[in-house]
């Protein structure tokens, strides 16, 4: 068993559920005995397992119910526009036999390259950050504040302020580049993280793993599929989330 | 598959438990606590025999290393795995008929030692948990709890596939950083005597 099909097929919370088949559970018993990574997911998902459920009242509370106004709005839009263009497509082709079965395929569609450009805020953990005291660390602390409301113009101003006090500090640096790319701005995200990816800090990996999001934005599958390699070679966390990436790319659209 | 025990190889943590190291019995059972405790809760539903089972079949491949009788120390994974498999099939059977079994005879200190750190495993889990950003919690929550797919999951958040991916990935990254350094408890973890 790959890992990579462990985390595609949703293996680990398949057993923790009791609901993988016979052979496929021994067979991946087998697999986590002998594999580090897929024991400490295993083991931080079991310790979990149960907490969360006895949590999920209040966590539920926090799921933002979906606007049933905008879901209406985009139905009726997405009806009106289905009728529109087989009215008129109706009037300038002629009748064709109905497809075959097969072309209305229910299965998994391949991704778009823009979904694979979506970037989740990077995480930070202000506990690991603290006790540096300089300049440039209250200069971050304080922008960090903004990014964690997602108010990314005012956390990009105060990184910005942060690496030019402290050009060589990674913190700071990851941050704006993942602050630009999720604000919008790709050319400068790419420019920070590919100073973070192509440094020795703590930061690379993620740097790099953001840095592929970047260019794929940009519809660079090469330069993507190049930082992702980089970030498979270092053989840390993002490892497996790499290599899922790098499939789904090649069989996107 | 990625085998990257801290202690330096496998083999040689079997080398060092053959000649007696008792550092490297107890960073033998540092590594393969969690997964023997998993696999018990995943086929038992049972904390309390989990626990049991972590120690009797860790103490069963220690014992083993100690007296040589691993043949195949590159297979040490698998063997490690049949004991805890054998052990739980024979507790499963049991169960019912023994009213006692071979823990219940510990001390009580020892059985409240056990207590103790489930308590603050659960704990810590918690605590963890809350120290997620709202969508991770809501990503885990749905998946784990629920059971849904990525799909699904994107579908009840508005958000892609991929998100969904990403923000599971960065929550159980996040958790095992925050529990393993919680989990920095310097407390003895073998409970019996090699010799009993």
């Amino acid at each position: 068993m790959e890992c990579d099909r462990v985390d595609r097929e949703n293996t680990i919370e398949r057993y923790l559920a009791g609901a993988l088949p016979a052979a496929e559970k021994e067979e991946w018993e087998l697999h986590y005995f002998g594999c580090d990574r897929c024991a400490r997911k295993l083991e931080t998902l079991s310790l979990v397992r149960e907490p969360l459920q006895s949590m999920a009242a209040g966590i539920r509370r926090e799921i933002p119910e979906p606007s049933k106004s905008r879901t209406w709005i985009w139905a009726a839009a997405g009806i009106a526009a289905a009728l529109l263009l087989a009215v008129g497509l109706g009037r300038l082709l002629p009748p064709k036999p109905a497809p075959p079965r097969v072309a209305n395929s229910n299965g998994p569609q391949a991704p778009r390259l823009e979904d694979l450009a979506q970037l989740e805020p990077p995480a930070y953990d202000p506990r690991t950050l603290r006790g540096v005291d300089s300049k440039s660390e209250t200069q971050f602390r304080d922008a960090m504040v903004f990014y964690q409301q997602r108010d990314y113009p005012k956390a990009i101003a105060g990184l910005r302020a942060a690496t030019e006090l402290d050009p060589h500090a990674a913190a700071p640096r990851f941050f704006l580049g993942a602050s630009y790319l999720l604000s919008g701005n790709t050319a400068d995200g790419i420019r920070e993280l590919r100073a973070v990816a192509d440094g020795p800090s703590p930061f690379r990996e993620e740097a790099a793993f953001d840095l592929a999001k970047g260019y794929l934005r940009q519809g660079d599958r090469d330069s993507a599929l190049r930082e992702l390699r980089r970030v498979v070679a270092l053989h840390g966390d993002l490892r497996d989330q790499a290599e899922q990436l790098t499939a789904r790319i090649s069989g996107s659209r | 598959m990625h085998l990257t025990p801290q202690v330096g190889s496998l083999q040689e943590l079997a080398a060092r438990i053959e000649k007696g190291d008792a550092g490297a019995e107890e960073d033998f059972f540092r590594l393969f606590e969690g997964r023997v405790r998993a696999f018990a809760i995943a086929n038992s539903g049972d904390r309390d025999l989990a626990d049991d089972l972590v120690q009797e079949a860790l103490w069963a491949v220690i014992r083993a290393l100690r007296n040589g009788q691993v043949r195949q120390p590159d297979q040490l994974t698998s063997f490690i795995f049949g004991t805890a498999r054998n052990l739980l099939n024979d507790r499963l059977r049991s169960r019912g008929r023994e009213k006692l079994d071979q823990l219940s005879q510990q001390p009580d200190i020892a059985r409240a030692d056990v207590e103790q750190r489930r308590f603050e495993r659960h704990h810590a889990a918690c605590q963890a948990i809350r120290m997620l950003e709202p969508h991770e919690r809501a990503v885990l929550l749905l998946t784990l709890v629920d059971g849904l797919g990525a799909e699904e999951v994107a579908a009840r958040l508005g958000i892609t596939p991929e998100s969904v991916r990403q923000r599971k990935s960065r929550a159980i990254r996040k958790l095992s950083g925050i529990l393993a350094a919680s989990s920095q408890n310097p407390a003895p973890r073998l409970l019996r005597s090699i010799d009993m």
